[in-house]
């Protein structure tokens, strides 16, 4: 039994089973022979309800042996009656429950073809209603039989009701139409993918692509029409998109100033722009379908630029010459690159192409500057070249004049010593041994004699001392000018003492410089002040330094004589004098000497001074050494 | 001085006349009897030391008056050579030369030199030169004796 049976099957189950314990119970209770065992046809009729076929054929197994029991436990009475009867009895029951299960069977099938009919009937009603499609019948008099909810949708309306049984030419904006379907598919049956508009609930329009079928009855009598329609309105605005989208391309592809060709990936020219076509002079019709290279001056080079950019999918700046109508020709730059179907196949390649003509000649123009530049860079090199050979052929010559003038000078004084020491030697002993002993003009003679040797000694002197300038200097290194200046007084302590006259010195920095040679220089300006002081004043000389950028200026001041302006560059030449010896000594060699060592020291050395207003001698010194 | 028998001997080695008549003279004005002895050259100053050749007969100086700049063999070569004789090397020279330069003075002396003395341009301070040098080696120092 099915445990999970509803209440009603329990009642059902129940009363079969209580019938058939009375009926045992009867059974036993009475004798035999009575038809009891008949009763047990009731729980059999009972299964009718179960509606299973197999439930009479089981009851029936069951109670075959309670009737067979019932018949020994109480022995009839009348053997040959119970005989008759039990079996009658048994075989009454088995034919019942055999008609009963046969009923229930029959039931059992034919609710099971009534079943598939409904699930059929209601699969197509799925269909029907689910499709997207737009079905509607119609009958022999125009009224809408059927719609299906894509046709209420697609129409605007709310409910099928709205439909059914409409005139269908509600849903067309002029009858005309729906008058030349009908003929249509009276004539033909059917037709297929007309486009149309209907109309929809609130009047407006829906194109759609209606299908139409002539539908007959069983006589084979027009019955009706049957319509199937898609909504287009997305389509339409899809083939409007692609539409505008082509005719974009298309503007875009002949608006390109630079011309460009598309190419099958045999080469042959499918499609060109208006630039092509000016730059050609041929007209496109000319030009689609035939080969590219024939356009092209570098044929060769033309093919292995397409079949390289269908290799690598594309191709950039490469050079060609598009050939016109008259055969010029016009250097362009050509980039490609390969386009697709929908598939990802590769179906051409689509070439642009750049005038370059003009850059052409502006990298000619640039080339001709470049090289221009160059010559004149090259040229201005070897001028410069030139120029350096000859500065440094000068510069040698001058160092080597300079090294034999300084040669010559040092050579000169030093040898010339030995002869001049003779001649000054001998003269003095002539002096010596016979003065007074000629006569007075003899004597005259041998004085100018030995003051002259005398002055050519001292003025050799001089020169190898100013020759050692160079050929003698030392390197520099710190020199504390105090402590230079302390020399120069100590030296000149004498001549200042018997000048009666002052020299005084400000606090003096410290220079990198020679110091024996700025000893040297120092000691000859104080003494040129002290020596062509005016006799008629008190001497004053002062010593001073001022920081001035790079180089420090010392100035050497006094209040002699002073120096008339048109002398001030002669001053420094080596034995220049301005004042007659028999008023002052000297060969002049002191201030050429000083102008010599500031020269090595990199500085300069000038003067202010007017004559009678004393003189200020100035001279720079480099701080960093004049290096 | 007077204990002397015999003049003192000088050899002048001076390649320039004039300046042998200049030392002659300023010697002749000299307080000491002296006997100059003057060579030419540098080798010929060696001949007269060792009594080579025509030198044979003479006697070995008491004093060597050397100027540096002499023809064939100069006189720091001369000097040279004296000093590393045993025979001669207790001879005082006194170089006597026109060089200043710093370079001979330093090498006279690392030669052994006994003085080294610029000639005095002036005549009366060359004279007074050559007294100072006879009167300080042949009166004040003492030398071996021969």
């Amino acid at each position: 039994l099915p445990w999970n049976a509803s209440r009603k099957a329990y009642g059902l189950y129940l009363a079969i089973a209580a019938s058939t314990v009375a009926v045992l119970l009867l059974d036993l209770s009475s004798k035999t022979g009575l038809a009891v065992g008949m009763l047990y046809v009731i729980p059999v009729t009972l299964t009718l309800w179960t509606k299973n076929w197999r439930f009479p054929i089981y009851l029936t197994l069951v109670l075959t042996p309670l009737m067979v029991f019932g018949w020994f436990l109480k022995p009839p009475g009348y053997l040959d009656a119970a005989v008759v009867n039990r079996p009658l009895s048994i075989v009454m029951v088995y034919i019942v429950s055999f008609l009963c299960a046969l009923q229930l069977w029959a039931v059992a099938e034919r609710r099971k073809v009534e079943e598939n009919v409904e699930s059929s009937e209601e699969k197509y009603r799925t269909i029907f209603e689910t499709l997207n499609e737009g079905i509607m019948t119609s009958d022999i008099k125009g009224n809408i039989t059927l719609a299906n909810r894509a046709v209420v949708e697609m129409l605007g309306y709310s409910a099928e009701k709205e439909l059914q049984g409409k005139p269908a030419l509600q849903i067309y904006p002029d009858p005309e139409i729906r008058t030349r379907f009908t003929e249509l598919l009276r004539r033909e049956g059917r037709f297929r993918n007309l486009e149309v508009d209907f109309k929809k609930a609130d009047g407006s329009l829906v194109p759609v692509l209606l299908s139409g079928i002539l539908q007959k009855d069983k006589e084979g009598k027009w019955a009706g029409f049957l319509g199937i329609f898609r909504d287009m309105t997305e389509m339409k605005k899809v083939q409007e998109e692609i539409r505008k989208a082509a005719a974009y391309n298309r503007s875009l592809f002949e608006a390109s100033l630079d011309p460009m060709i598309a190419i099958s990936p045999e080469g042959i020219i499918t499609d060109v722009n208006s630039a092509m076509e000016n730059a050609t002079g041929v007209d496109r019709s000319e030009m689609v379908g035939f080969p590219f290279e024939n356009y092209i001056a570098q044929k060769a080079l033309a093919i292995k630029g397409y079949q390289a950019a269908f290799k690598e999918g594309s191709l950039s700046n490469y050079e060609l010459e598009l050939l016109n109508r008259s055969g010029g020709r016009t250097p362009f730059m050509f980039n490609a690159s390969v386009y697709r179907d929908g598939g990802g196949e590769v179906v051409g390649i689509i070439f642009t192409a750049r005038d370059i003509t003009e850059i052409r000649s502006y990298e000619e123009e640039l080339r001709r500057h470049r090289d221009h530049l160059e010559e004149l860079v090259e040229e201005r090199a070897a001028e410069l070249r030139m120029a350096n050979e000859e500065l440094q052929e000068k510069t040698e010559d001058l160092t080597r004049s300079n090294e034999e003038l300084e040669q010559f000078a040092y050579v000169a004084s030093h040898d010339l010593q030995e002869p001049l020491r003779m001649i000054s030697s001998y003269l003095q002993l002539l002096d010596r041994r016979y003065k007074g002993k000629l006569d007075k003009d003899a004597d005259e003679f041998i004085f100018y004699a030995v003051d002259g040797a005398n002055r050519l000694q001292t003025m050799i002197n001089d020169l190898l001392q100013y020759s050692r300038v160079e050929t003698r200097g030392k390197t520099f290194t710190a020199v504390d000018m105090n402590t230079v200046m302390g020399v120069v007084l100590n030296n000149l302590k004498v001549a200042i003492e018997e000048s009666g006259g002052v020299v005084l010195s400000d606090p003096l920095p410290t220079v990198l410089a020679d110091e024996a040679q700025m000893i040297m220089l120092l000691q000859n300006l104080v003494g040129n002040a002290i020596k062509y002081r005016r006799p008629d004043e008190k001497l004053l000389v002062s010593v001073s330094a001022v920081s001035s950028g790079q180089e420090w200026i010392f100035a050497v001041k006094d209040n002699g004589i002073g120096i008339d302006p048109a002398y001030h560059d002669r001053i420094f030449r080596i034995f220049q004098r301005l004042n007659p010896r028999s008023e002052y000594e000297g060969t002049g060699i002191g201030l050429a000497i000083a102008k010599r060592i500031v020269d090595r020291h990199r500085g300069r050395i000038w003067l202010e001074s007017e004559l009678g207003k004393g003189s200020t001698f100035f001279f720079s010194i480099m701080k960093t050494g004049g290096k | 001085l007077k204990e002397r028998i015999n003049p003192i001997e000088i050899l002048l080695v001076e390649d320039n006349p004039g300046d042998v008549r200049l030392e002659t003279e300023a010697l002749k004005e000299g307080k000491i009897f002296n006997r100059l002895s003057v060579v030419r050259d540098g080798a010929e100053a060696m001949e007269f030391l060792r009594k080579k050749g025509k030198f044979v007969d003479v006697e070995t100086p008491d004093l060597i008056l050397l100027d540096l700049n002499l023809p064939k063999k100069d006189g720091r070569e001369v000097l040279a050579e004296i000093k590393a004789d045993d025979d001669l090397k207790r001879i005082p020279v006194v170089v006597l030369t026109t060089s200043r330069n710093e370079e001979d003075v330093l090498k006279s002396y690392n030669l052994h030199a006994n003085a080294y003395i610029v000639k005095p341009l002036d005549l009366e301070q060359f004279i007074n030169a050559v007294r100072k040098i006879e009167d300080f080696w042949l009166t004040v120092v003492r030398l071996p004796s021969k």
